[in-house]
């Protein structure tokens, strides 16, 4: 080595620059070589001397300055920039935005301005024309037709059009996923017009028609109920749908149908739980099998359901029909399916007569579970984890912001040095706590999460923009990137927030950004719309009421779900006409997949972790057959997902055999008798018509059986409880 | 012949620096966050420029441009837009600096502020802060190295950046940078020494 080189190695060892090995060995020869030290000893003195000079850190910026800095940082409103400091392919821009909106602006107002002409001239034709008619027919001495008839007949073409609007759009929010705009499709967000009576569109089109000269004095038209399963409580919620109908499966038709079956007659409840929202209830109706052999669905299960709506029966109210969703009910027991070896999934299937049947039904249950792998420590990869933590003052309870402080405290000590976390809060504005601060920072975290406090007003739009925006900046592929909003509603949000946030949140999930939600708290409790925006973010959806809930959904769950093992999951299952008359699946209504994108690999669909399992119910009404063998095939299952290890499509199949279907007691399946009890309780407190006759009484003696076998199992006898506290209960207050 | 190993640097993995990091408690909005970073960083930016542009006054201007800049690219969250600001900050800063000098010395700076930008040391500094001969005999040697220098020890030497930042801020390579700053510090030496002060 010359001197040159070691009078480098010396520098770079002096200013920390030097790597271990190299350090170690400049170390060694250091210690041999006095000269080396001494030319070390020169140049550490003269950087100390360097350093000592420049110790004072000297003036900055003038006051003037300061105050030009502070006037640009206040300035609050978003986007304000100077114009002069826009690039030119900006103001560029710009300008031919503008040029474009009002080009558009003077086709679209031009031919309006002469469609309103032409209205004119004809609503004064019109009664141009009525006076001579009537002229003449008095010169003929024949009656007159009143005008009003034909005010009239136009009136019920406004009826009638509103009335299959008003199906279309009930329809249309309860659109299944078959109905979602694929990628590069147009992403308009669907919200169900709510809250809007026929009469509230007659009226409106009434005044529509006086207004451009056409119409006169209306009759009055008693509008008709519009028609809806007893006990739907229609909020409102979000505004108007732009959602354009495709041609309704036969499926849907049958649930338009089955509707009309019920109980056509129901006044509209209007009045039920306006404060909280919750998307209009659906229930899959029967569906004969030569019609459609194939139910597709969407395997992704949330549980903040099951939670709500203990939280409503703890606190002595029956939930709202609406919040009550019949798979999480199921979802939320453990059926002990076995972990087995290889594979992503494994299928468990069992039936058994059904134990709700009345008198004279005969039908079966058909209990499906999918149970995905379990992937060990070592398979975790590193997370980056941000928290976007409502601290309006509505979260000032212990239950709401002391929960998350708590969930968040414990899930630190779950977090290790590759993880990083993120904490935003808000209530007026967002504001950053923690910024991508390492799983070891632990006492960093423990700190800014105990300094929260609520305070102001919930802007969650705020909250979710910077938390995404974090994520975005801090996004590293390979790596878990997920946004988690705790929050106990929106209920300052506006509809074009909403909006812009699900269009966000899909834009996010694309890019490979999930979103999970934890509610808290009810009243004032949007629903619909955490939900969607957990199913829009690839994420889940909790409910948050207990400690123990919060241990279990926002630390254990968290923490397993970082291990992905498979994306767009997705069962079919295809019935065998000749073993099945028909089939129902219970729950599930809003997961629904159209039979035919069962093979779309660009379907959107469940995003299954480590250890997850999904488990659905299905009612099924027997063929008699004279010939009939258990080995005959009454079904097959199966399950089509995208392995996270290997990014490719993969599909098993489980053949059902007759077989299946066996009498077996509570003492032999009490699993079995747990989720058909969850199911059925669910579906008492949807008020399913398909559990009108089911006395809580009967779930309650089969639960006591169940508890009997599983008396170390906390869930099943905290069912019990909950059926046995339902009786006589009120539905919660609106 | 040892071939200079440097270290890795673990700017990608690592979380912002402690010294980039602002205060974070209690909890900031945008403005907050902004103003924060100002406070923080106009000092050394202001410093930095300074050494780079010999005028106070002309560095002020261009370390408020540098924040305007960062203004114009922060969003509406308190979320900062780059991942290092610090690094970011002093990227323009020197870049604006190197603009004003090659327009110096190309003659475009107006011609009543050129016996201003001869001046090497700014007059507050001597009036403000009490400084001994060796401070002052250093500040000298220091202003008195080429600009190419300069550069090199004050961001290693005063501000405390890594190789693998001042790469990126200048453009220069890790070896170029090391060798200037040895050849500095060899230069530095010899002009404390010859001025007296060992």
């Amino acid at each position: 080595m010359n001197s040159q080189q070691s009078e480098q190695l010396l520098t770079a060892y002096v200013l920390n620059e030097l790597d271990e090995i190299s350090r170690k060995e400049l170390d060694e020869a250091l210690s041999a070589d006095p000269y080396l030290r001494e030319r070390l000893a020169e140049i550490q003195k003269t950087l100390e001397v360097i350093r000592n000079a420049s110790q004072t850190a000297g003036p900055g910026l003038s006051p003037e300055h300061m105050d030009v800095l502070r006037a640009a940082a206040s300035n609050t409103q978003a986007g304000k920039k100077k114009w002069r400091h826009r690039p030119i392919r900006v103001k560029a821009g710009v300008v031919l935005v503008i040029i474009v909106i009002c080009t558009f602006v003077a086709s679209v107002l031009m031919p309006g301005l002469s469609r309103s002409r032409e209205l004119a001239k004809q609503a004064s034709r019109q009664s141009d024309l009525s006076r001579k008619y009537r002229e003449t027919l008095e010169q003929m001495q024949e009656p007159p037709q009143p005008v009003e008839d034909r005010r009239r007949s136009n009136f019920d073409e406004v009826e009638i059009s509103s009335i299959s609007v008003a199906k279309d759009s009930q329809l249309a929010g309860r659109a299944p996923r078959e109905r979602r705009p694929g990628p590069g499709q147009d992403s308009k967000v669907d919200f169900v017009m709510r809250g809007r009576s026929i009469s509230d569109r007659l009226e409106k089109t009434d005044d529509t028609m006086r207004s451009s000269g056409m119409g006169g004095n209306a009759p009055a038209v008693s509008a008709p109920a519009p028609y809806q399963v007893r006990g739907y409580a229609m909020a409102p919620v979000l505004g108007e749908t732009d959602y354009k109908a495709s041609e309704p499966s036969s499926k849907l038709r049958k649930l338009e149908e089955s509707k009309r079956q019920i109980d056509l007659d129901a006044p509209v409840q209007e009045q039920v739980d306006r404060k909280s929202t919750f998307a209009p209830a659906i229930i899959n109706p029967w569906t004969m099998t030569g019609d459609d052999p194939f139910s597709t669905f969407s395997s992704d299960v949330d549980t903040a359901s099951y939670n709500l709506c203990r939280s409503y029966l703890r606190s002595g109210y029956l939930p709202p029909a609406n919040a009550v969703r019949v798979e999480e009910f199921v979802n939320a027991f453990d059926y002990n399916y076995p972990r087995r070896a290889g594979g992503v999934f494994n299928i468990f299937v069992q039936g058994s007569p059904n134990p709700f049947d009345e008198p004279g039904q005969s039908t079966c249950l058909l209990k499906i579970g999918v149970q995905g792998r379990v992937v060990g420590r070592e398979g975790r990869k590193s997370a980056h984890l941000v928290f976007v933590v409502d601290t309006s003052g509505s979260m000032a309870k212990p239950e709401r912001l002391g929960l998350i402080q708590h969930a968040i405290t414990l899930l630190a000590e779950k977090l290790d040095t590759h993880d990083r976390l993120t904490l935003i809060t808000c209530n007026r504005d967002a504001s950053l706590v923690l910024e991508c601060v390492g799983g070891a920072n632990k006492q960093e975290i423990l700190q800014a999460v105990k300094n929260l406090r609520p305070g102001g007003p919930t802007n969650l739009h705020a909250g979710l923009r910077a938390g995404y925006e974090m994520a975005k900046r801090e996004f590293v592929a390979g790596r878990i990137n997920r946004i988690i909003l705790c929050t106990d509603g929106a209920a300052n949000i506006g509809q074009i927030d909403a909006r812009e946030i699900l269009t966000s949140v899909e834009q996010y999930r694309n890019m490979g950004i999930t979103l999970t939600v934890a509610g808290l708290g009810y009243g004032g409790y949007n629903d619909d719309l955490l939900e969607t925006l957990a199913k829009s973010g690839d994420g889940n959806y909790v409910f948050i009421d207990t400690a123990e809930q919060a241990q279990e959904s926002l630390v254990d769950g968290l923490a397993a779900s970082l291990q992905t093992i498979a994306f767009d999951s997705r069962i079919q299952v295809e019935f065998n006409p000749s073993a099945v008359r028909r089939y129902r699946l219970i729950g599930y209504d809003k997961r629904q997949i159209a039979d035919e994108d069962f093979r779309k690999d660009n379907i959107r669909a469940a995003h299954v972790t480590s250890g997850q399992s999904a488990t659905a119910l299905y009612e099924l009404e027997l063929a008699h057959r004279e010939d009939a063998v258990q080995d005959n095939l009454l079904a097959t299952v199966r399950v089509r997902y995208r392995n996270a290890d290997s990014g490719k499509m993969e599909e098993i199949s489980h053949p059902v055999t007759e077989r299946i279907i066996s009498a077996t007691t509570v003492s032999q399946s009490p699993r079995f008798y747990l989720g058909a009890c969850a199911a059925r309780f669910a579906e008492i407190l949807r008020e399913s018509p398909y559990a009108r006759k089911t006395d809580l009484k009967k779930v309650k003696h089969i639960l006591d059986g169940v508890c009997r076998e599983l008396y170390l199992d906390n869930r099943a006898r905290e069912l019990s409880d909950l059926v046995k506290g339902a009786s006589g209960l009120q539905r919660a207050p609106s | 012949m040892k071939e200079l190993q440097m270290t890795e640097s673990l700017e990608v993995r690592n979380p912002l620096p402690k010294n980039d990091a602002p205060a974070r408690s209690p909890a900031q909005t945008r403005a907050e966050a902004f103003m924060g970073m100002v406070e923080l960083h106009h000092q050394p930016l202001t410093r930095y420029v300074n050494r780079l542009a010999g005028r106070h006054d002309q560095a002020q201007d261009i370390v408020q441009e540098c924040f305007m800049r960062l203004h114009l690219h922060w969003g509406d969250s308190p979320i900062p837009p780059v991942r290092n600001v610090k690094a970011w900050l002093f990227t323009v800063a020197h870049n604006l600096a190197m603009d004003l000098i090659r327009k110096r010395k190309s003659g475009l700076v107006a011609k009543r502020n050129l016996a201003q930008a001869q001046c090497v040391q700014t007059p507050d500094v001597a009036t403000t802060f009490e400084q001994d001969e060796t401070t002052l005999a250093a500040i000298a040697a220091l202003d008195a190295l080429p600009d190419d220098y300069k550069q090199v020890v004050h961001l290693k030497v005063i501000e405390g950046m890594t190789f693998r930042q001042i790469s990126k801020i200048t453009g220069l390579s890790l070896g170029c940078i090391n060798h200037r700053l040895n050849q500095a510090i060899g230069a530095l030496a010899g002009q404390m020494k010859r001025s007296g002060h060992s």
